[in-house]
C-alpha cells in the first residue's frame, strides 16, 4: 500500500505527527517546549472529546471533570496506594470510563441543550468534590510528587524522552480513533449526529451509541488526565473548571468539528495561541475569545476546512504549471 | 417546641435571603425563557450578561454619575445608574445577537449554542481587560443597612435592606412586564413571534427586529439582576456562575414558562440558602446542581411545563 492510496485525512495525520516530532528539538526556549508538551496532552483529551462531540454531536461540557478524575485517580493510585505507574494509568482509564457510564446511563436520553446543561452541572459537582473532599483529594493543596514513567530499562523522567513518549501515545490513540471512526461504529455515531430520529428509524439505538461514545471519551480522558498529572508532577483542583471544558470544546470546534486531524491541529495551535498573543498583554484573552467567535461564525469548518482549501489551491497551481510545461 | 421557637426567626431570616437570591435567578431565567420561546436556543452567555450588568452599574454608579450629581445624591444616582445600565444592556444584547445569533440563524441550534459559549468566554475576558481582575465593591440604595422586625413575639428577624428591596423591585418589575406584554403593541408582537414566527411575519411583524428586541430585553433582565446583586456580592467575573443556577431555575419551573421561571428561581434560592446552613456550606452549589440533574431526569418538563420530550 503506497502513500498515494492513503486519504487526505490520513496523510495529514501522519504529517502532523511528523511535524510535531521534528518541532521539539527546533524549539530552543524551554518554556515553549513545555507548552508544546501541554499541547500534546490537550490533544489526547480533545481526540477523546471528538468521539462524543465531534462524531456523535453531543455537547459534552464536563470534559474537565473527566480529565480531573483521570488525573486524581492516577495520582492517588501511585501516591496513596503506591501502585506501579502503568497500573495507575489503568486505574485512571477505568475510573473515567466508569464515570462516562455513570453520566451516560441516566442522562443520554436527554438531547441538545438539556444534555449540555446536565453535563455542566455534573462537571461543577465533580469540581466541588475534588476541591472539598480534602481527606482523599488533598483539597486545595492537591497532590504533589507525581512520577514520570519508566518502561523496563527506559527512563522518561526528563522532558525530551517524555515528550516523545507522549507523542507516541498520541499517535497510537489517534490511530485507534481513526480505526473506530472508519468502523461501523463511526458510521453509526455520525448517523446519530446528523439525525437521531432517522438513526433510530434504521434500527440504531442512539442512547447506546451515545453511551459508547461517552465511555470511549472517558478512556481517552483517563489517559490524558494521567499524562497531564505525570507531566506537571503536581495537580490541584483549580484547573479542572468549566472554563477548561469550554476551552477543550473550542479546540475541537476551531480545529473543525468531526475531523480528527482538525482536533489535533486545534489543540496544539490553541495551546500556543495565548503564548503568541502574549504581546497584546491583558488584551490577549479577549482577542482570543473574539478570534474564536469569528471562526465559529464565519469559518464553521475550522482549521481543517482552511487546510483542505489551501492544499486544493496549491494542487491546482501545481497542476496548471505542469499543464503549461506540457504545452511548451 | 422551645427549639422550634428559637429556630423560627433564623429560618425566616434565611428564607428572605433565599427568596431574594431566588428573584435574581428568576430574572435571569426569564431571559433564557424569552429567548428560548422566540428562537429555540439557549444563550450560554446569559450568566455573563449579569456580570456585564454588574460592571456597568459599578462603573456608572460609583465615579461618573455620583460626580455629575454631586455628593449626597446616592438615591437619585442609583436610579440613573440603573437606567444607564439598562441602556448599556440593550446595546450588549443587540450587538451580541447580531454577531453570535443572526449570521447562524439557519444553522443547527448546536452551532448557535457553541457560538454563545464563545461569547461567554469573550465577555469574561473582556471584563478582565476593561475592569481588571480585582472584584469591585458597590453600594445600592441602602448600603449595608439592616432591616429588623419582630416575628410574632418569637424573636427579631434581621435581614439586609437590600434583600427586601430585591423582593419589592422584582415584584414591581413583573407587574410592569405583564402589562407590557398584554397592553402594548411591542409586547404583543414579541408574544406573537414567540408563538409562531412564520405567522407573525405574515401578519406584518418585522420578525428579525422583534427577535433582536427580545434579546435586548433578556439582557436588560440579566443586567437588572446584576445591579440588584452588586451591593450584596462583589462584582467580578465569578458573577457569571449565576448562569447555571438560573438554568436550574428554568428547568425546575419548566423551560419556556414565565411563571415557572420565577417559582423555580424562588425554589432554587431557598434550597441554596437552607442547604448552606443545614447541610453543608461548601456543597450548597453541588446540592443545587443535583436538584437540576434530578429534575432533568425525572421531570424534564419542570413543575409548570408541558410535556415536550420530542423537542428536548
Amino acid at each position: 500500500m503506497g502513500i498515494r492510496s492513503l486519504s487526505m485525512k490520513d496523510k495529514t495525520l501522519i504529517g502532523i505527527i511528523l511535524v510535531l516530532a521534528a518541532l521539539y528539538p527546533l524549539i530552543t526556549n524551554s518554556y515553549m517546549k513545555f507548552v508544546l508538551m501541554t499541547g500534546i496532552v490537550n490533544a489526547l483529551l480533545v481526540v477523546g472529546l471528538h468521539f462524543i462531540f465531534g462524531l456523535t454531536g453531543q455537547l459534552h461540557m464536563a470534559m474537565a471533570a473527566f480529565w480531573g478524575v483521570g488525573s486524581y485517580a492516577f495520582a492517588l493510585a501511585v501516591t496513596r496506594l503506591s501502585w506501579p505507574y502503568w497500573l495507575g494509568v489503568f486505574a485512571a482509564i477505568v475510573a473515567v470510563g466508569l464515570l462516562g457510564l455513570l453520566l451516560g446511563f441516566p442522562t443520554l436520553r436527554l438531547k441538545g441543550f438539556y444534555l449540555a446543561i446536565t453535563t455542566i452541572g455534573f462537571g461543577e459537582i465533580v469540581r466541588l468534590i475534588l476541591l472539598n473532599w480534602a481527606p482523599v483529594t488533598g483539597g486545595v493543596f492537591g497532590v504533589a510528587g507525581l512520577p514520570r514513567p519508566t518502561i523496563g530499562p527506559l527512563q522518561f523522567g526528563k522532558n525530551q524522552p517524555f515528550y516523545y513518549l507522549l507523542l507516541a501515545i498520541l499517535a497510537l490513540l489517534t490511530l485507534a480513533a481513526r480505526m473506530i471512526e472508519h468502523s461501523k461504529y463511526g458510521a453509526a455515531f455520525r448517523a446519530v449526529h446528523d439525525d437521531e430520529l432517522a438513526a433510530e428509524a434504521v434500527g440504531l439505538d442512539p442512547t447506546r451509541l451515545k453511551i459508547l461514545a461517552f465511555v470511549l471519551c472517558g478512556v481517552y480522558a483517563g489517559i490524558g488526565g494521567a499524562m497531564y498529572a505525570s507531566l506537571m508532577q503536581y495537580i490541584s483542583p483549580e484547573v479542572y473548571t468549566l472554563e477548561r471544558s469550554q476551552m477543550l470544546a473550542m479546540m475541537l470546534v476551531i480545529g473543525g468539528m468531526g475531523s480528527l486531524p482538525g482536533a489535533i491541529m486545534g489543540s496544539v495551535l490553541l495551546t500556543f495561541l495565548p503564548e503568541v498573543l502574549r504581546f497584546l498583554q491583558q488584551w490577549y484573552l479577549a482577542v482570543y475569545g473574539a478570534i474564536v467567535i469569528v471562526i465559529i461564525v464565519y469559518r464553521p469548518t475550522g482549521l481543517w476546512g482552511i487546510w483542505v482549501r489551501a492544499t486544493e489551491w496549491i494542487a491546482t497551481l501545481l497542476k496548471r504549471r505542469g499543464d503549461t510545461r506540457g504545452a511548451a | 417546641m422551645d427549639f422550634l421557637a428559637e429556630q423560627l426567626p433564623i429560618v425566616v431570616q434565611q428564607l428572605i435571603a433565599g427568596l431574594a437570591y431566588g428573584c435574581i435567578y428568576g430574572l435571569v431565567a426569564l431571559g433564557y425563557n424569552f429567548i428560548w420561546n422566540a428562537v429555540g436556543i439557549v444563550n450560554l452567555a446569559q450568566g455573563d450578561f449579569v456580570m456585564v450588568g454588574g460592571y456597568l452599574y459599578a462603573a456608572s454608579f460609583v465615579p461618573v454619575v455620583a460626580s455629575w450629581l454631586g455628593p449626597g445624591s446616592a438615591g437619585s444616582s442609583f436610579w440613573t445608574a440603573l437606567l444607564l445600565t439598562a441602556v448599556g444592556m440593550v446595546l450588549v444584547g443587540m450587538v451580541s445577537q447580531r454577531i453570535v445569533y443572526y449570521p447562524l440563524r439557519a444553522s443547527h441550534p448546536r452551532t448557535i449554542m457553541i457560538s454563545t459559549m464563545a461569547l461567554s468566554i469573550f465577555l469574561k475576558n473582556f471584563a478582565i481587560v476593561a475592569w481588571g481582575t480585582y472584584p469591585v465593591a458597590t453600594s445600592g440604595l441602602f448600603g449595608q443597612k439592616w432591616f429588623r422586625f419582630d416575628l410574632f413575639g418569637l424573636g427579631t428577624v434581621t435581614v439586609l435592606y437590600q434583600y427586601v428591596f430585591i423582593l419589592v423591585f422584582t415584584a414591581i418589575l413583573l407587574v410592569v412586564q405583564s402589562a407590557f406584554f398584554s397592553r402594548t403593541r411591542l409586547g404583543r408582537s414579541m408574544r406573537a413571534v414567540a408563538q409562531d414566527q412564520l405567522a407573525a411575519s405574515l401578519m406584518g411583524i418585522n420578525t428579525p427586529l422583534i427577535i433582536a428586541i427580545t434579546f435586548a430585553y433578556a439582557s436588560i433582565l440579566a443586567g437588572v439582576a446584576g445591579v440588584l446583586l452588586a451591593p450584596i456580592f462583589l462584582v467580578s467575573q465569578a458573577m457569571g456562575s449565576i448562569g447555571l443556577k438560573a438554568y436550574t431555575a428554568s428547568i425546575v419551573g419548566g423551560f419556556g414558562n414565565v411563571i415557572g421561571a420565577l417559582v423555580g428561581g424562588l425554589l432554587v434560592g431557598s434550597i441554596e440558602v437552607l442547604s448552606a446552613s443545614y447541610v453543608s456550606s461548601v456543597y450548597k452549589d453541588a446540592i443545587v446542581f443535583v436538584v437540576l440533574i434530578a429534575f432533568l431526569l425525572l421531570r424534564p418538563q419542570g413543575l409548570f411545563g408541558k410535556k415536550v420530550i420530542g423537542s428536548l
